[in-house]
């Protein structure tokens, strides 16, 4: 699946340098789900991932000409899409820690979606491309839970796998909510470190 | 499976958000050299991303977006990117809408109805371009095309338009127009006192209004709008070319443009909301 998409994005590429400016439509339909998807997940603001999208669209085909593989394309406007919208979201991070020092910031009212549980949606988010992708991928989430140390192993069994808060989780297991969430984050950290292949050195499993 | 430097492990530990410039710089680098790093970057995005319960679905392009792409990458024709657009606001109104529906007529009718108001914005600007009290509009950074004006009117449900400055009790509602001169993403801000809120659009919402007039109604509401409280207030309408994104309901007007690079002010109206008569007042002489 993600073959046939550089393939497809490759041949748009192609058709718009040889002056096929129809090829551009194409292009920016392929790119739309790829780019809007992970942005709109990182900033969790729809106008701020669509800013995202247009900005990482005008910078990707400016440098078209440049591009040495055209089927790289949708690689490379992934990895810019993703640098934008975290310098989008720290930006705006800096901002609302303004704002909530003035008691100004609604942002933490705001009710997430819980139709799904965190672990299927992380799921969905590294193997977009079909749900077979995505149940693998929540198998290997899981062995992966089950070989890193405590007390971060039970706070994601908890946070991840039964969608509970991490306060109450933190209060069941007799830490403050602070030094939860420090292991919570270090256990990211090494889960995602591990998902992506990597042995860690120091870290018992 | 190669190890990964302990100092590595920490910048992802704090990534994206407890990193500084400089660390972020480096994890970056590190992720350009190793593919695995930028996975497990991504990762970590995807981690956050579920634990906030963030949508997984994208939106459909606005139709600010692809104007912006078009004009951007110079294409000839700004067809539907595969999507179907983003509602405007005119489709949103009722019958009543005092915004004109461009879309879904014939080309002749569009030219004719386009002829019209740029024959009656012709007329507007050489009545109002001085002296309008109801608005005018700031430049705009706007490259290619003319400067983003408009404006903001007020009216009585019956129609009367509202000057500025004008006093009106609270229990008689208003309902509020903007009439930018082009296509724009826009926010109406309400200061009473020390408190700025945004009365629309509502949060994580996009307003995007057509040129000219634009009624502020939401769907399937009335348009009619009253204020809180009693007294002086200041309506701010903010326009940016691209979508305004509006981090909070309760924002100041300096927050709202600092938030939005390219943003500015379109047109500020002030009414004083006085509190309602009350039975205990001694009625109004006879003249």
């Amino acid at each position: 699946m993600a073959e046939q998409l550089d393939q497809r994005a490759g041949a748009a590429v192609t058709a718009y340098l040889a002056g096929d400016s129809n090829a551009l439509h194409d292009l920016v339909d392929l790119l739309r789900p790829v780019l809007m998807g992970p942005a709109l997940g990182i900033l969790r603001d729809p106008a701020a991932a669509e800013d995202v999208f247009v900005e990482t669209l005008t910078e990707v085909v400016r440098r078209l000409p440049t591009l040495r593989e055209p089927r790289a394309v949708i690689s490379y406007a992934r990895r810019t899409a993703r640098s934008r919208a975290v310098d989008h979201l720290r930006k705006r991070d800096r901002r609302d820690s303004h704002l909530a020092l003035l008691g100004t910031s609604d942002l933490a009212a705001r009710e997430p979606d819980r139709s799904t549980l965190p672990i299927e949606r992380i799921a969905a988010f590294t193997s977009p491309e079909s749900r077979a992708l995505s149940a693998e991928r929540v198998a290997s989430i899981h062995e992966h839970i089950d070989r890193l140390p405590e007390p971060g192993r039970g706070l994601l069994r908890a946070v991840l796998l039964e969608g509970q808060p991490l306060p109450d989780v933190a209060e069941r297991l007799g830490l403050s909510t602070s030094t939860a969430y420090r292991a919570l984050r270090r256990a990211r950290a090494l889960l995602a470190a591990r998902l992506s292949g990597v042995e860690l050195p120091g870290v018992a499993s | 499976m190669s190890t990964l430097p302990d100092s590595i492990l920490d910048l992802l530990d704090g990534y994206p958000d407890e990193l500084d410039d400089a660390q972020l710089a480096t994890l970056r680098a590190a992720a350009d050299e190793d593919p695995r790093v930028a996975e497990a970057m991504d990762a970590i995005l995807a981690f956050d991303a579920a634990m906030a319960g963030a949508p997984t679905t994208p939106p459909a392009l606005s139709d600010l977006a692809r104007h912006r792409i078009a004009k951007a990458t110079s294409a000839d024709t700004p067809k539907a990117w595969g999507s179907p657009p983003v509602a405007p606001l005119e489709a949103r109104h009722g019958a009543d809408s005092n915004v004109v529906p461009l879309f879904g007529r014939r080309p002749v009718q569009i030219a004719l109805v386009a002829l019209l108001l740029v024959a009656a914005g012709l007329v507007a600007r050489s009545l109002f371009d001085a002296t309008d009290p109801y608005g005018g509009g700031i430049k705009g950074d706007d490259d290619d095309g003319p400067a983003l004006t408009g404006a903001l009117i007020l009216q009585a449900p019956d129609g009367t338009r509202l000057a500025s400055n004008a006093s009106r009790p609270v229990t008689d509602p208003v309902r509020i127009t903007a009439r930018p001169s082009a296509a724009a993403s826009l926010a109406l801000l309400e200061v009473q006192g020390d408190v700025s809120a945004v009365v629309w659009p509502a949060p994580g919402a996009i307003w995007t209004a057509t040129a000219g007039p634009n009624l502020l109604q939401p769907p399937g509401a009335s348009p009619d709008y009253r204020p809180a409280g009693p007294g002086p207030a200041t309506y701010v309408l903010v326009a940016r070319p691209t979508a305004l994104s509006i981090p909070g309901r309760r924002i100041n007007e300096a927050d709202l443009l600092a938030a939005n690079e390219g943003a500015l002010v379109l047109a500020r109206f002030e009414l004083d909301w006085t509190a309602p008569p009350s039975p205990d007042d001694p009625p109004p002489e006879d003249p």
